[in-house]
């Protein structure tokens, strides 16, 4: 477990050190912060206006929890980095393998994930007039957590499409949040799609996850809610489950075509 | 004993767009010894960086078997793996926003050294690669040879046995690349094998023990740098300085000579090929008669025999 | 070279240029994957409150976050990609004026953000079977059109400030969503707070998207002053862009700076 830890560790480091070539803590914090919170509150503001009050707090429940799907999803970007940076084919033959460091290289965005959703799950609701019922809206933060762990495998699996395409992590990210956002339940609920989607949206991280927090807040019952969590656990299992396979055979194609190290 | 590395028969085809094969390793076979410093030299696109690829278990050979101090590399991958240290030439393969200790200490994390060993081989590694002083700094501020160090440090880390070098040096400037070389030959001293690809003929030279040069994936010739020139049956030939071609001339026509040429590079720089020691006797003799005292038995450097033996390809590949 | 004959010429060129640049660059699509998504989230979100009047504020604002994206995704980044990949330094060589390339590469992405309305007057129409009819259809092109330039010379400014800015980045990432409530281009700016008004009305997006909004309605009698709205900032935008570029590149060439990433 301890060569495991270390690896997160100095994944971690890693993946701040290249942050702060971006962002400041100011440039953070009053540009990207400002930004998810106003795209939140942009379709909260919609959802004021073709409803009411309900409408607009569904909405805006759906677009904060769905911030820490986007922030998770970016690994999609850090992981095509690596085949930029020509380290692929030195991660392939250390004795750790790939794997470790194609799961540890974008887990920043979940700590920058967390740090903005649960800014925007205190700040916007107040702000837009909709407050959350505290206490109870605090047992959504530990779901927050789960939906953060989910989105993550979600964006490791996806990565490795961008890995193998090159050049579209920008479109893979953008379509991997996008069909979550669109139909994942954040603005209008699951089942006013048509059968088919119905079925497809139900693989999709954050899904079951939100409709836990929803139950939370409106006090469903434990049973109700721990339900949707297993099934939210389930899915993000899964996604790991395909993030690992699908690295597994890029590493073993890639040495068998040479394209390892190709940028 | 097994040999640090031996290939037999070793084959490799590239694949493009289903139709299109490249053999980039044609039936290569190459032994290198344990503790030997062993050149790899060819064009551009000859199979050296393939060749390093396939011990350093990165790509999967199609044909022919490959050893790497007795374990096969597609076999005994993890074996391999713990015994071989990969060092890339340029500009990637390094991570630019962390410090040259903290790309060190991400690398001993993967290689499942602990802490403690990780840092302390770091330092050690930083100090001896020259960059104890900028350890610190990110390294999207370092120059080529800089990172070209750290390169080699961090192929050093887990203390392999073998080491794979792809043109380490090229785009350094003459010091750094003395420096490159004098490091290597300190690591050789400590019992490391080492095979090097380099399109640097006097650094081949200066540091090899034997060198294999190879083209469209063959091998072309191996052996001992400075006598590189036997192996394609070179004849005897003699060096000398003079303003006159009328001298040389007069050479041409001694018995024993087969040729006189005009070399490149010193003005009045002029090479005479005998048939035999004989021939280089008596020519040796005809220009001391003559007072021509630069006059010296020539042995051709590694970079005519490349030449002669790939042939002048110009900017061809 | 000189004239207007000869500054369209190297426009003209530039837009060839882009084009070029584009097509080999997949992340270009990026708002043509986005457009339908968008405006199925909005219209889904209308439908469900039964809101047939705001279904043509679904369908307009992809578009128009269409065009917004590509001022600052693509055009905001012409330059400063120009810088990184050092052909900076021969471009200020050339004697043509920089802004006018950029203007022309510029106009060329806008091009394609404008394709958005296209994709989203699509994606109403076969998904949610709602197709957007135009009550005025030549005040409705106009507005269209002005749009675009003012698009156009919009990204010329935010180039401008993102060549000077060494956050760009964060810029591209955060001038998104703010824009799109403060240019009430779905949610009307009537609906937005009362302190907020003054700042949408210096935004063009606020009065295009009311314009593109009443056209299709049919409601439009005051168009001409929204068109001149809309082409007056633009015109601004685009003259304080070209005039901050040449101080840019004036000050480069002095300090020496050009070739720096």
């Amino acid at each position: 477990m301890r060569p495991v830890f270390r690896i997160v560790r100095e994944s971690l480091i890693l993946g701040f050190a290249e942050m702060s070539a971006v962002y400041t803590w100011r440039t953070w914090t009053f540009g990207w912060l400002v930004r998810l919170l106003c795209q939140a509150a942009f379709y909260a503001l919609l959802g004021r206006y073709v409803g009411d009050e309900t409408t607009m707090r569904y909405v805006l429940v759906g677009n904060i929890v769905v911030l820490a799907c986007l922030e998770s999803t970016i690994v999609v970007i850090s992981l095509a980095g690596e085949r930029a940076m020509g380290t692929l084919p030195l991660l392939a033959i250390t004795p750790s393998g790939h794997l470790p460091v194609y799961l540890g290289r974008g887990l920043q965005w979940t700590v920058t994930g967390l740090a903005s959703s649960l800014t925007a799950w205190l700040v916007l609701p107040p702000l837009l007039g909709v407050p959350l019922p505290w206490p109870r809206a605090a047992y959504a933060i530990p779901v927050i957590v789960l939906i953060l762990a989910s989105s993550y495998g979600y964006g490791c699996a996806l990565a490795g499409v961008a890995l193998r395409l090159r050049g579209v992590e920008w479109l893979v990210l953008n379509f991997a949040y996008g069909v979550v956002m669109t139909f994942g339940g954040v603005n209008v609920p699951v089942d006013t799609w048509p059968g088919p989607l119905r079925v497809a949206v139900e693989v999709l991280p954050v899904v079951h996850g939100l409709q836990a927090i929803r139950g939370v807040l409106d006090g469903a019952s434990t049973g109700h809610v721990m339900g949707l969590i297993c099934a939210e656990a389930l899915v993000g299992a899964g996604w790991y489950a395909v993030a690992a396979l699908s690295t597994e055979r890029l590493v073993s194609v890639g040495r068998r075509d040479g394209g390892l190290d190709h940028a | 004993m097994e040999a640090a590395v031996h290939t037999c028969r070793l084959r490799r085809v590239y694949a493009y767009r289903r139709r299109d094969t490249v053999v980039a390793l044609d039936d290569l076979s190459l032994t290198v010894d344990r503790n030997e410093i062993h050149g790899l030299l060819g064009p551009n696109g000859a199979g050296k960086t393939t060749l390093i690829k396939i011990l350093s278990t990165v790509l999967l050979p199609s044909g022919g078997t490959a050893r790497v101090l007795g374990h096969d590399v597609v076999a005994e991958t993890r074996d391999v793996r713990s015994l071989v240290g990969l060092v890339l030439g340029g500009d990637r393969g390094l991570y630019d926003r962390l410090t040259a200790r903290r790309n060190l200490l991400f690398w001993g994390a993967l290689y499942k050294l602990d802490a403690r060993t990780t840092r302390a081989r770091a330092g050690a590694l930083l100090e001896r690669v020259g960059l104890g002083e900028r350890a610190d700094d990110p390294v999207e501020g370092y120059s080529r040879g800089m990172r070209q160090r750290l390169h080699l440090a961090r192929g050093l880390l887990h203390e392999p046995r073998v080491l794979f070098l792809d043109e380490p040096t090229s785009g350094l400037d003459p010091a750094a690349a003395a420096a490159f070389r004098r490091l290597v030959l300190d690591l050789r001293a400590e019992g490391r094998t080492f095979l090097l690809a380099t399109h640097d003929m006097d650094e081949a030279t200066a540091l090899c023990d034997r060198v294999t040069l190879i083209d469209r994936g063959r091998m072309l010739l191996s052996g001992e740098p400075a006598r590189a020139g036997r192996f394609l049956g070179d004849r005897e030939c003699v060096d000398y300085t003079d303003p006159d071609p009328a001298l040389a001339d007069a050479a041409a026509a001694l018995p024993g000579v087969v040729d006189v040429e005009r070399r490149d590079g010193a003005p009045g720089a002029w090479r005479v090929h005998t048939a035999d020691r004989d021939g280089t006797r008596r020519v040796l003799a005809w220009l001391l008669d003559r007072d021509v005292l630069t006059a010296r038995r020539g042995e051709p450097t590694l970079e005519e025999v490349y030449l002669r033996a790939v042939g002048d390809r110009g900017m061809t590949v | 070279m000189s004239g207007p004959h000869a500054a369209l010429r190297v426009v003209w060129r530039a837009v060839l240029l882009q084009i070029a640049l584009s097509r080999r660059r997949p992340e270009h699509a990026l708002i043509l994957l986005i457009a339908p998504m968008q405006t199925t989230t909005m219209l889904a979100l209308a439908l469900t409150e039964d809101r047939e009047d705001v279904v043509a504020n679904a369908v307009l604002a992809p578009g128009l976050i269409g065009l917004w994206v590509a001022a600052l995704d693509y055009a905001g980044r012409v330059v400063t990609e120009d810088r990184w990949a050092g052909r900076f330094s021969p471009m200020i060589a050339t004697p043509v004026p920089l802004g006018l390339v950029v203007a022309g590469r510029v106009a060329t992405v806008v091009l394609v953000g404008a394709a958005a309305f296209a994709e989203s007057w699509l994606a109403a129409a076969l998904a949610f079977g709602r197709v957007l009819t135009v009550a005025d259809p030549v005040p409705f092109a106009l507005a269209i059109t002005a749009t675009c330039l003012a698009t156009v010379g919009t990204a010329t400014l935010i180039s401008a400030v993102f060549v000077m800015s060494r956050a760009h980045e964060v810029l591209q990432n955060s001038l998104g969503y703010p824009f799109y409530i403060l240019g009430g281009i779905l949610v009307p700016v009537a609906a937005l707070p009362g302190w907020l008004h003054p700042f949408s009305r210096v935004v063009f997006l606020s009065w295009s998207a009311e314009l593109l909004r009443d056209t299709v309605r049919g409601d439009a009698s005051d168009w001409p002053r929204s068109v001149a709205a809309v082409l007056g900032l633009g015109a601004a935008a685009m003259a304080a862009g070209l005039w901050l570029t040449r101080r840019y590149v004036d000050r480069a060439r002095r300090e020496g700076t050009v070739g720096h990433a």
